[in-house]
């Protein structure tokens, strides 16, 4: 038992055309909520780069866990909280402080425009140890995020981040890397170690379905003088 | 001979002895420096915060260990301030009753989270005002004046260190970062998205052909 509609002589031209028209709505769709890929942030091959090749997270010769002292003459320089990293080209970004207590992902500001520093690691100002900052590349309610910039950072850029004492602490950009998410160096995470600054975001192809990245974005650098 | 050098060296000391005396009480009198005051202020406000922090803490806490780390925080910058209050009495310091408006907002904005998210911005927020409280008193140890201040600060450091230390040993390292949810930053199409399109224009354009050709057949 069929249904035949008068004026629709040719069921096969209609699904044909109306196959077509599904895609083509669907891939319009795709296209309005950005269902493509960031612009590659490829490892840089900088002959001064601090961490070269694959190796993101090489830290320097890890050192053994400082014992804990109780005078405060033979403690060691403790920096205070940093509040906002200068990038260039682009308008001061306030950083909070983030954490990740029992919970396995990374918390991230709401705001995009902000980034968000990681409380379990080091401080501009520590003695030792990583620096973390994370910040959004975009956000479904907020836009492009204060991070976007970093997919293309150029190495040996400077920047300039300022703590709640208003002292400003200068990095050199010596790496920039993308990795897939699941490659995320747990080294990254430490307090011992050369003092270093990484910055990370997202890359790579955007799951319009998931809303997310597949791979981080990750930046390095190192405490410089001028 | 002998007696004008005795009475010039009598006069020189006393001479020596009166400077002495002199520079010893400038030393107890002089008013604090402004790097003092300026720690003694900063240290005051800060107590009254994890004063404030650690009750919420043992209200609100979710986890024993936050809860127990906010009784101690309670107890020992009560503590602390009870001798910084007595020393700026002495020295003429003018306190403030209050914590900083940074610092209230952000007793506001944890103090209105529940459960895990009290616990994760407690924890964070409490890092951080622990870090700038010994940065700065570490710099009052090191650029302060007043014995009594640079005591005060010499006091409260291996304290502030030994809550920070108790602290950092809470967030886990994460294992992941989503760092981007909207997409707009994808600005190259994905090849699914090229090939959808390719393949709609292809239908479309066969399935108008196909009933061209059969209206004009018709």
């Amino acid at each position: 038992m069929r249904a035949s509609r008068p004026g629709r002589r040719d069921p096969l031209g209609w699904v044909v055309a109306g196959l077509g028209a599904v895609c083509l709505a669907g891939a319009g769709a795709l296209w309005a909520v950005g269902f493509g890929t960031a612009a590659d942030a490829v490892p840089m091959p900088s002959p001064g780069a601090h961490h070269p090749g694959p190796a993101v997270a090489a830290p320097a010769a890890p050192r053994p866990q400082a014992p804990a002292v109780a005078d405060p003459a033979f403690l060691p320089s403790v920096g205070a909280t940093p509040v906002t990293i200068q990038l260039p080209g682009a308008a001061s970004v306030p950083i909070r402080p983030v954490g990740a207590v029992r919970s396995t992902g990374m918390e991230l500001p709401d705001d995009p425009k902000q980034v968000g520093w990681w409380v379990g690691g080091s401080a501009p100002g520590d003695a030792t140890g990583t620096t973390v900052l994370v910040g959004h590349l975009d956000s479904v309610t907020g836009g492009l995020g204060a991070f976007a910039a970093l997919l293309d950072l150029p190495s040996g850029v400077r920047l300039t981040i300022t703590d709640s004492a208003g002292a400003p602490h200068a990095y050199r950009v010596t790496s920039r890397q993308q990795l897939a998410k699941t490659d995320l160096p747990a080294s990254l995470f430490t307090r011992d170690g050369a003092p270093r600054l990484v910055l990370i975001t997202c890359g790579g192809a955007f799951d319009h379905l998931r809303h997310h990245y597949d791979d981080n974005v990750i930046v390095t650098a190192v405490p410089t003088d001028g | 001979m002998s007696r004008p050098l005795t009475v010039v060296r009598a006069l020189a000391i006393a001479l020596a002895g009166l400077v002495l005396m002199a520079m010893g009480v400038g030393a107890a009198s002089a008013a604090p420096s402004s790097q003092d005051t300026t720690w003694m202020v900063a240290a005051h406000q800060s107590n009254l915060t994890e004063i404030a922090a650690g009750k919420a803490a043992q209200d609100k806490a979710s986890s024993q260990d936050i809860k127990d780390l906010g009784a101690m925080f309670v107890q020992m910058h009560t503590a602390l301030d009870a001798d910084l209050t007595a020393a700026a009495k002495n020295l003429g310091v003018a306190l403030p009753d209050a914590p900083s408006a940074a610092q209230q907002a952000t007793l506001a904005s944890v103090g209105a989270k529940s459960g895990a998210a009290f616990d994760s911005a407690w924890v964070s927020s409490q890092i951080a005002g622990h870090r700038d409280t010994l940065a700065a008193t570490q710099k009052e140890i090191s650029s302060g004046s007043d014995p009594t201040v640079v005591g005060l600060a010499k006091a409260a450091s291996p304290v502030v260190q030994q809550h920070l230390s108790s602290l950092l040993a809470l967030p886990q390292a994460p294992s992941s970062v989503q760092a981007g949810t909207g997409g707009q930053a994808a600005t190259e199409p994905a090849p699914v998205l090229l090939a959808l399109t390719v393949v709609g224009a292809l239908l479309l354009a066969t399935g108008s052909l196909l009933l061209k050709r059969r209206r004009q057949l018709a």
